[in-house]
C-alpha cells in the first residue's frame, strides 16, 4: 500500500472531498487500482464503479478492489461517498488504499512501502476496448 | 372622436366608462404537467441557465449522443430522446458542468492593408490592444463548435466600391445547419426603416439571448475583403470560418457543489415542469439533490435504481439513500434492450423518464373541467414498455415482496390473459409507510396537482381586501373540489360523513388583519395493487 485516504461527510470533517482526493491521489496515474474499505454499518452500492461493499460488521469482507479509469470517475465516487455520509452523518465512511501498481514510478519511489498486502491488485490497466467489452472489468469482488 | 364616454369625468356633464370588471377569472390547466425537468451531461446547451428542448430541436439543442461505453453519464441523453418521443411535450434541461468549463468568444479580425481574408480566432477575452471586427459569443456552448459566416454587400461611390458597415452574420453548426442569421450594421448610430437601432449587437439582442456580439471600434468590411460583394456568378461572397471550437467542457468529475448549483438553477428557472427525472444517474449526490428539489417545488421525482444490480443490491442501493418521501418514485428495470438512438448495442437503460413521458401523454387528455386522469397510475397492463429487443437479466420472484418493502417498482415481464408484456409492475412512492395513501404514486400526483392549483390561486388572492379574498378563495375551492370529484380523483369518505372533500377558508384567528387560513381534506381514490382471489368448491 502506498497511500490511504479516509472519506466522510465534508461537513463533519471540514474538508472538501475533492481536495482530499487531489491531495492523496493527484499525482497518481490512471487507471488507478484502489482498495475500498466500508467503515459503515450499511451495505453500500456504487453502480458507477460496479462496487458492492458489505458493512463493517462483516470485516474483513467489507473490502473490494476497484480500478478507477480516470480522475473524473474517482472524484465522482468521492462525491457519492460524501453525499451518503452527509445523509447518514458518517465522519469516516470509507477508506481508500492505493495498491502499489496504481501510481507513477516517480511517486512510487517516494512513497513508503507500508500496508498489509493481503490482496493482489485487482486488474491491470486495460484498453478502452477491453473495458467496454467486459462489463465487470473494473471490479474484483472479494 | 365619436366615443360617447370619458375615462375620467370632471365637473362637466357626460358619461364615464369604468374599466371592465372581470369576475370570470379562474384556474385553467396549462401543459406544464406534460413537461419534465432534468439535470444532465450534454454536449450542447447553455450552462448558465436551464433551457427547453422538444422533439423538433432535440439534436440542435443537446447535440448528438455519445456512447455509454465512453461514459455512463451519456445515458441521460437517451432518456430525454426517448421521453420526448413517447409523450413528453418538452424537457427543461440544466446542463451539468464543472468549474473547469471555459466559454470563449470567436474573434473576427480584418488584416491591415491589404484587407483580404478575414481571420477567425478564439479568445477568452475580447482583445483590448488591437483592432477587431467582431466578437461573437455563442452561449449555447457546443462542444463540437460552430462555423461563422460574414458578408457585406458592395456599395459603390463615384463608380468605385467602398467599405460597407452593413453585414450579414450567420452561425452554423459543424454540419453547416444554420443556427442564426442576423443582418445589422457595424455603425452604432445606424437605424432601420422603422427608426429602430440597426446596430448589429442590438439586432442580435432583439432576436435571441443565446448569442452576444461585440463590434470593434470603427469596424467596417473593406472592399478588398473576402466577405465583400459578390463572386463571378453573382452570389454573395461569405468569409467562412473553419469549425471554431470555442467551448471546452472540461472535467466531468462532478462534485456535490456542481450538483447543488444545477439543482438551484432548475428550481429558479422560469420554465415550468411537473416532473423531475434522474436521467439514469447513479450518483447519490445528484439523486439527493433532486429529491430535495422535488420537495421544494412540489414536483414528482422519478428515478432509476440501476437495472444492472441484483434485487439484493438494488434494495441496498435505495436503502443507502434513505429517501422517505412521496415525491420520490423509484424504478428498477433489469432489462437489456436496443438503444433507441442506435449508438450502443443492447444496453440496460433506466425507465423512469419513459414512465414520466407516459404520464405526460396521459395528462394531455383532460375532461371538460381540465382534469387529467391522474387517478390512473402509469403501471400495469395498459402501459407496457415498448422498447425493442428486450431481454430480462434478473428474474426476481421471491424478492418481489422485498422490493415492494424497499419501495422499488420493478419493470419486468408479466403475463396477462392476452399475453406477456414488460410493464411497470407497481406504483409505489418512496414514502416509508405500509398504510398511508402517500405510498401511492397516483395520490402523490393528484395531491401535488391540487396543491399547485390552490397555491397559485392563493397568490392571485394576495393583496385583496380580506373579505374579498376569503370569498374568492372559497368560490375557487368549491369549484375545484367539485371538479375533482367529477374527475373521480376524490371519492366519498366515511370520516367526512360521505363527503369527498371538506375545506375551510377564513381569516386567521390570531392575525385577522393580514393572514388568511386555507385548509382542506380530500379523500383520494386509491389504486388496487393487490387482489386476493379465493375459489370455493360447492356441491
Amino acid at each position: 500500500m502506498a497511500s490511504t485516504l479516509h472519506l466522510g461527510a465534508s461537513s463533519l470533517t471540514g474538508k472538501s472531498v475533492n481536495a482530499l482526493v487531489e491531495e492523496a491521489f493527484g499525482t497518481f496515474e490512471f487507471p488507478l487500482a484502489l482498495r475500498l474499505t466500508n467503515n459503515t454499518p450499511r451495505y453500500l452500492v456504487f453502480p458507477d464503479i460496479r462496487a458492492e461493499l458489505k458493512p463493517n460488521l462483516s470485516a474483513p469482507d467489507n473490502q473490494i478492489d476497484v480500478t478507477f479509469k480516470d480522475h473524473a470517475q474517482l472524484t465522482r465516487f468521492a462525491s457519492d461517498v460524501d453525499s451518503l455520509s452527509e445523509l447518514n452523518q458518517w465522519a469516516e465512511a470509507m477508506a481508500l488504499d492505493a495498491l502499489d501498481d496504481g501510481q507513477s514510478d516517480e511517486v512510487a519511489a517516494k512513497a513508503p512501502a507500508a500496508g498489509k498486502g493481503q490482496k493482489k491488485a485487482a486488474t491491470e490497466p486495460k484498453s478502452p476496448a477491453d473495458t467496454a467489452a467486459d462489463d465487470a472489468a473494473n471490479t474484483d469482488k472479494k | 372622436m365619436s366615443t360617447a364616454f370619458n375615462r375620467q369625468l370632471g365637473s362637466q356633464s357626460g358619461v364615464q366608462l369604468n374599466p371592465l370588471r372581470d369576475m370570470t377569472d379562474g384556474y385553467a390547466p396549462d401543459n406544464s404537467d406534460q413537461v419534465f425537468g432534468i439535470v444532465m451531461r450534454a454536449t450542447r446547451g447553455r450552462i448558465d441557465k436551464p433551457f427547453r428542448v422538444n422533439r423538433g430541436n432535440f439534436q440542435k439543442k443537446l447535440g448528438r449522443g455519445e456512447s455509454l461505453r465512453a461514459s455512463a453519464l451519456n445515458e441521460a441523453h437517451i432518456h430525454v430522446y426517448e421521453a420526448l418521443q413517447k409523450g413528453a411535450a418538452s424537457a427543461v434541461v440544466q446542463r451539468l458542468t464543472t468549474s473547469t468549463a471555459v466559454l470563449s468568444a470567436i474573434i473576427v479580425t480584418q488584416p491591415e492593408a491589404p484587407a483580404t481574408d478575414l481571420v477567425f480566432s478564439v479568445a477568452t477575452a475580447v482583445p483590448t490592444d488591437k483592432p477587431f471586427l467582431l466578437s461573437v459569443k455563442h452561449l449555447e456552448c457546443y462542444n463540437d463548435g460552430v462555423v461563422i459566416e460574414l458578408h457585406a454587400d458592395a456599395v459603390m461611390e463615384n463608380g468605385a466600391p467602398v467599405a460597407n458597415r452593413l453585414v450579414t452574420l450567420r452561425l452554423r453548426d459543424k454540419d453547416r445547419n444554420t443556427l442564426y442569421e442576423f443582418v445589422g450594421s457595424l455603425n452604432p448610430d445606424a437605424l432601420d426603416d422603422y427608426q429602430q437601432s440597426a446596430y448589429l449587437p442590438d439586432v442580435v439582442e432583439r432576436t435571441t439571448d443565446n448569442v452576444e456580439v461585440l463590434v470593434g471600434g470603427g469596424a467596417q468590411i473593406a472592399a478588398t475583403s473576402n466577405a465583400y460583394g459578390r463572386d463571378t456568378n453573382g452570389r454573395p461572397k461569405f468569409a467562412i470560418s473553419p469549425v471554431m471550437t470555442y467551448f471546452t467542457e472540461g472535467s466531468i468529475a462532478y462534485g456535490v457543489p456542481d450538483f447543488a448549483r444545477a439543482r438551484d438553477l432548475l428550481q429558479k428557472t422560469e420554465h415550468d415542469y411537473a416532473y423531475i427525472v434522474s436521467g439514469g444517474s447513479h450518483a447519490p449526490a445528484l439523486l439527493s439533490a433532486l429529491a430535495q428539489l422535488a420537495y421544494d417545488t412540489n414536483r414528482q421525482f422519478a428515478w432509476d435504481v440501476p437495472g444492472t444490480l441484483s434485487p439484493e443490491a438494488a434494495i441496498a442501493f435505495i436503502a443507502q439513500l434513505n429517501f422517505d418521501s412521496h415525491y420520490c418514485q423509484a424504478y428498477w428495470a433489469p432489462l437489456k434492450s436496443d438503444d433507441p438512438l442506435g449508438l450502443n448495442g443492447k444496453v440496460v437503460l433506466g425507465t423512469s423518464a419513459y414512465n414520466v413521458a407516459r404520464r405526460c401523454l396521459r395528462n394531455a387528455q383532460t375532461d371538460a373541467n381540465g382534469f387529467a386522469p391522474k387517478n390512473y397510475p402509469i403501471a400495469g397492463k395498459n402501459w407496457p414498455l415498448d422498447r425493442t429487443g428486450i431481454v430480462q437479466i434478473h428474474t426476481p420472484d421471491d424478492d418481489l415482496s422485498d422490493l415492494a418493502d424497499a419501495k422499488i417498482n420493478p419493470v419486468i415481464y408479466v403475463k396477462y390473459n392476452g399475453g406477456g408484456k414488460y410493464v411497470f409492475s407497481d406504483s409505489l412512492t418512496c414514502a416509508k409507510t405500509a398504510v398511508s395513501m402517500k405510498k401511492l404514486i397516483s395520490v402523490a400526483d393528484m395531491s401535488s396537482s391540487i396543491d399547485d392549483w390552490v397555491t397559485r390561486f392563493a397568490k392571485e388572492a394576495l393583496q385583496l381586501p380580506m373579505e374579498v379574498s376569503v370569498k374568492k378563495t372559497d368560490a375557487f375551492l368549491k369549484k375545484l373540489f367539485k371538479d375533482a370529484k367529477t374527475a373521480k380523483w376524490i371519492v366519498p369518505s366515511v370520516e367526512m360523513d360521505g363527503e369527498a372533500f371538506q375545506y375551510v377558508v377564513q381569516p386567521n384567528a390570531l392575525r385577522p388583519a393580514d393572514r388568511m387560513d386555507v385548509s382542506y381534506s380530500l379523500k383520494y381514490d386509491g389504486t388496487n395493487r393487490q387482489t386476493f382471489v379465493t375459489q370455493t368448491l360447492s356441491r
